[in-house]
């Protein structure tokens, strides 16, 4: 190193064969990550190199080149966390809201169930007019008898709601 | 970064390394503009100012770019050179010398001023490893920052320069010779 820093150049691959595995090494235990690793190790030799000619002859080539590391792997790693909340933010504001969130989803698929539990409890005349009026495309008019039926259906399933599940009081 | 092969990360890191190294070589041309401008302020002609300025601080970028000792020893040059390039000016424009005689006064100035560099720079050479090297380099650069000063009393003043270059650097030559 001290040569090369002295601009013999035919130092140069002695330096980097002995520079560029270890740096590797260093960065991918640092990480854990090799893509990162790479870039970090990458970095820091380019560093490495770029100051060679302030390199003197009372120092350590290995702390020197690792303290270069370091702080490569420190910088990336903060870069990518920095990247990781900026990306956050504004990707969560993008999403969509109208559909039903998964809770929502899960919450009426269980009323459903419940309330379908509940319907069998009913007689066939009070389960029929609820599954007609239910029905998105009711197949029969709405007449006033229809009406009364209708409204009996309800009680009578707003009792059997509460016998089965509770009241809300 | 995208990732690369070692073939491109050794060609890279190796335009980093000569990136590094002329930013560093640069800093000899700290020590060369402020003696041109120095040149052109006291009226040396601009021709002569750019072009042995010029070469001065080509040659000492490239050579400091190449290696350390080359550095050292365009710094030591331009360093030793100074008096060369400063006598003959202070001594034609304070008239120290007679002006009644034959010979213009600034040539026996340019040729002791050029002893004192020969001498400086021989001094210096034979610390260094590689002493033909370091010499021929620094006393070329002597010789360039000598004339910008020294060519006041023309061609005569130049060469006086440079007989006195070789006349100081001969004994520390000789000497360090002999011991090895």
């Amino acid at each position: 190193m001290l040569a090369l820093a002295r601009g013999d150049r035919s130092a140069f691959q002695t330096v980097f064969s002995a520079l560029w595995p270890f740096l590797r090494q260093f960065c991918g235990r640092v990480l854990h990550d090799d893509a990162l690793a790479e870039d970090a190790a990458q970095a820091a030799l380019m560093k490495v190199f770029l100051r060679a000619t302030d390199f003197r002859l009372d120092g350590d080539v290995v702390a020197w080149a690792l303290g270069i590391a370091v702080f490569e792997c420190r910088s990336l790693r903060n870069r990518r966390t920095r990247r990781g909340e900026e990306i956050g933010h504004p990707a969560l504001a993008t999403v969509p809201v109208a559909g039903p969130t998964p809770e929502d989803a899960a919450i009426e698929a269980s009323l459903g169930s419940a309330l379908r539990e509940v319907l069998q409890t009913l007689r066939p005349l009070d389960r029929e007019t609820l599954e007609g009026f239910l029905a998105p495309t009711p197949a029969v008019r709405r007449t006033p008898l229809l009406r009364k039926r209708l409204q009996r259906a309800l009680e009578r399933l707003r009792t059997a709601w509460r016998e089965t599940h509770g009241s809300d009081d | 970064m995208a990732p690369m092969t070692d073939q491109a990360v050794t060609r890279r890191a190796r335009w980093m390394y000569e990136l590094g190294r002329a930013r560093w070589a640069s800093h000899i041309l700290l020590l060369v503009l402020p003696l041109l401008l120095l040149a052109h302020l006291i009226g040396r002609p601009a021709p002569l100012v750019l072009g042995l300025g010029g070469s001065i601080a080509v040659a000492g970028f490239g050579l400091a770019m190449l290696h350390d000792r080359y550095a050292r020893a365009v710094r030591t040059g331009v360093l030793a050179g100074v008096p060369a390039f400063a006598i003959p000016l202070v001594v034609r424009s304070l008239h120290l010398l007679p002006v009644q005689t034959a010979v213009d006064p600034c040539i026996p100035a340019a040729f002791a001023s050029g002893v004192i560099a020969g001498w400086l720079v021989s001094r210096r050479a034979v610390d260094e490893e590689h002493q033909r090297a370091f010499w021929i380099v620094a006393v070329a650069t002597t010789a360039l920052t000598g004339s910008l000063g020294c060519s006041v009393a023309g061609g005569g003043g130049v060469v006086g320069m440079i007989a006195g270059v070789i006349a100081g650097s001969a004994p520390v030559v000789l000497r360090a010779g002999a011991r090895s």
